[in-house]
């Protein structure tokens, strides 16, 4: 249950979900999906639909069983209380880790783009500090902090459209060349950042009006398919056959723009957006493995747990990713299988088996008490 | 309250150590500010870099007042460094300049005629891998010494660079980008052109090296590596098939006449390629709609008599096919390198067969068959009517 009377407005909902798929999304999807499919990525990031409505209706629908709590909370009372916390901990140690690798995604690319000399431990650290102070303010901080920096967040896209006098439209063709298969390989990638969406389970709880919030998440969810959608196919009319080969393809977009030839080097827009969306994107991780954490073992207060969790997650940035190319890796090819098991899988094997033993959520109060 | 200002102080404190941008502060006067890169080739496969950096206004000195530097107003210096590859003779080159080499304002790379025919992919990797270098800036290849064309100071522009970038800005002529040659490389024709830059002779009152270099021509590369050179005169033809004329003049002769010629400025184009096959036979249809406002006629013919104006459209006609079949003639039979990306063409129409197809493109492509289906208007005729300065009785009506 929740602990306190925190709420969150269903758009404060989607103002944090937002940036927790795009701020790393935007900049890493179109190469990976153009690695597969070179002129048909862009159509993967409209069937990211299909990922994304199913992690709404599985959290929504949990949430809807079991009123009032998170997946943590809910998989104790649909599995037993040892099997349910064996659940919460794997939840916990995996978002750990994935907080990890989102912060040193962020902090990858500021170093090898922008500050050079500086520690990649500092960059990391810094937004690490940031979040945490926000996860320790509450909910309803990061919720208001969502809102602001989400806002700034979104505003650089527009400065796309100074690349339209650079853009090829040609580069659209040939379409499904090689048939419908690259389309679906480009799609492992973007299908994993998507369903990330069902860390919404961890947020549910706060709103008062889950009719609204339904509203909501599928509003975001159609935003993010507009602005994946926007950004591939930026990217592909820009560079075409090239797209693959670039780490960052947008970042390319952004430092090719040229508006009366002195609106030049945008690309310290993108640090600051890539900054911005990964401070929310950071917190609500940071949020979500705090929670695991003090609803899988009870503690009442998650909110003295937010800095020691943050320093653990910073440990788990370095470890076991010796360069970017593991980090690469890493994404592509254990990410695509790891965060739908997490995302989907698993919440979809609890919702069956709550569904099956026909085990409801009451109303008399969490496991936690 | 004691503790909570206790915690302003200290995130005042933070803040304040934070602005100062940490380990990657840099400050101005310890940055060279590059504003080109030459490549030339070095003894034993090495290569020689050398970069154009600008120097702080405060040294530059005004245009040499006194003798001595004589007119010429140096805003530039260079220095060169060989090395095994860019990056190594870079790091050469670093260790006798003072200051740290920065990349941001760099907009013009040069390769010498010799590094192009070597070939320029492993170039093309460093500067498209390093962070620093842009993805717009231009590239060209340089008829001599590429460092030659470094140590230029143009009597208009503070840089030779610049003079240069601002040449590539006008929409006159042929450029390119780093990252649109990035692209060429790996598209499906494997050739393509690159801006040939020449030094213009300087005038008689200027001093020898206060000139600049200018755009004429292209260096024709073939995967990467240059196989030769087109003329300027040749290359319009290609800029009339890709739609890159921008605001060219065009000249022509009536009815074959050599002597006496109309000029079109500025034209406009519509272009497009419609590829087909026939049984073992490509074709290729350039589908040209074009326009041009009339701004010389030294004939003596009236334009606006209708029936006259339909002869020059036709000429007109006939002179943008002449320069896209002279262009043709020499892409296909002298160089066989597809220009103008008429593979990409087939590419995007027929998906499935290029990709069995493509190995044979170098024998393909001299054997396709081009047709040109052009429309040509001229659309105004600018502010008088009749021939100017002629008498009525002379004007052909």
């Amino acid at each position: 249950m929740v602990q306190d009377k925190e709420t969150i407005l269903p758009i404060q909902l989607s103002f944090m979900l937002y940036p927790t798929v795009m701020a790393t999304g935007f900049l890493v999807l179109p190469a990976m999906g153009a690695l597969y499919a070179p002129y048909d990525f862009w159509m993967s990031s409209i069937l990211v639909i299909i990922p994304g409505v199913i992690s709404i209706v599985l959290a929504t629908s949990l949430h809807k069983r079991f009123p009032g709590m998170t997946i943590i909370e809910s998989s104790q009372r649909i599995i037993g209380k040892w099997l349910g916390k064996l659940v919460g901990l794997l939840y916990f140690i995996y978002l750990l880790h994935l907080t990890g690798v989102i912060s040193r995604e962020y902090a990858e690319f500021v170093k090898s783009s922008f500050l050079f000399d500086t520690p990649l431990m500092f960059i990391s650290c810094s937004l690490f500090f940031l979040a945490a102070c926000a996860v320790r303010g509450g909910v309803s901080v990061l919720a208001r902090s969502a809102v602001i920096f989400t806002t700034l967040f979104i505003m650089p896209f527009l400065f796309l459209l100074l690349l339209i006098p650079d853009l090829n439209w040609m580069y659209i063709f040939p379409m499904l060349s090689q048939g419908f298969v690259p389309v679906l390989k480009a799609e492992a990638v973007p299908q994993a950042w998507v369903s990330e969406l069902f860390l919404m389970t961890y947020f549910l709880p706060f709103i008062n009006d889950q009719n609204k919030a339904k509203r909501w998440l599928y509003m975001v969810l159609g935003l993010i398919v507009i602005s994946m959608a926007l950004v591939d196919l930026g990217v592909l009319f820009l560079l075409g056959p090239d797209t693959s080969n670039k780490l960052y393809p947008i970042l390319v977009a952004f430092r090719y723009m040229s508006a009366g030839g002195f609106f030049e080097n945008l690309e310290a827009m993108l640090l600051a957006m890539w900054v911005l969306g990964n401070f929310v994107k950071l917190g609500v991780y940071l949020y979500a493995t705090v929670t695991s954490f003090s609803q899988c073992f009870g503690v009442s207060d998650y909110r003295s747990l937010a800095f020691p969790i943050a320093i653990l997650a910073s440990i788990f940035s370095l470890w076991d990713l010796p360069n970017t190319a593991t980090l690469n890796i890493l994404i592509k090819k254990v990410g695509v299988f790891e965060i739908p098991l997490f995302m989907i899988a698993i919440p979809l094997l609890l919702l069956l088996i709550a569904w099956l033993t026909g085990r409801k959520g009451t109303n008399q109060g969490g496991v936690n008490g | 309250m004691m503790s909570r200002c206790l915690i302003i102080a200290s995130s005042l404190a933070f803040v304040m150590v934070m602005l100062t941008g940490c380990w990657d502060r840099v400050e101005l006067n310890d940055l060279a500010l590059v504003t080109a890169l030459a490549l030339d080739a070095g003894e034993n496969n090495q290569i020689d870099t050398t970069v154009q950096f600008q120097l702080p206004r405060s040294q530059s000195g005004v245009g040499g007042t006194g003798g001595g530097g004589g007119g010429t107003n140096r805003e530039t210096a260079v220095r060169h460094a060989t090395g095994i590859d860019i990056a190594d003779a870079l790091a050469k080159l670093q260790r006798e300049l003072p200051r740290k080499l920065f990349w941001g304002q760099c907009k013009i790379f040069i390769f010498s005629h010799e590094v192009a025919k070597q070939g320029i992919q492993e170039s093309i990797d460093f500067l498209t891998r390093h962070p620093q270098p842009r993805e717009r800036s231009y590239v060209f290849v340089s008829e001599g010494k590429a460092a030659d064309t470094l140590e230029l100071f143009p009597p208009l522009e503070r840089t030779s660079a610049e003079a240069l970038r601002e040449i590539s800005n006008m929409d006159l002529g042929f450029k390119l980008t780093l990252e649109q040659l990035s692209i060429k490389l790996i598209n499906e024709s494997r050739a393509f052109a690159i801006p040939y830059i020449h030094i213009l002779p300087s005038s008689k009152s200027a001093e020898p090296r206060q000139t600049i270099a200018y755009i004429s021509g292209s260096a024709i590369m073939k995967d990467d590596r240059m196989i030769g050179a087109m003329s300027e005169k040749i290359m319009r033809g290609m800029m009339w098939i890709t739609d890159a004329v921008g605001e060219y003049t065009v000249t022509f002769g009536m009815k074959g006449s050599t002597e006496k010629f109309i000029s079109l400025k500025p034209v406009r184009a519509r272009i497009k390629l419609v590829p087909s096959i026939r049984g073992d036979k490509w074709i290729m249809t350039v589908k040209a709609h074009v326009e041009g406002d009339m701004v010389q006629n030294e004939t003596a013919y009236n334009p606006t008599e209708p029936s006259i104006l339909s002869e020059m459209d036709k000429a007109f006609e006939e002179a943008v096919r002449r320069r896209i079949e002279l262009c043709l003639h020499q892409a296909q039979h002298k160089f066989n390198a597809d220009i103008f990306d008429f593979a990409d063409a087939y590419h995007r129409k027929y998906p499935r067969l290029w990709e069995r197809e493509k190995k044979n493109w170098d024998q393909r492509f001299p054997q396709v068959e081009v047709k040109t289906d052009i429309t040509a208007h001229i659309t105004r005729l600018g502010l008088i009517q009749a021939p100017g300065g002629m008498r009525k009785e002379e004007v052909i009506e």
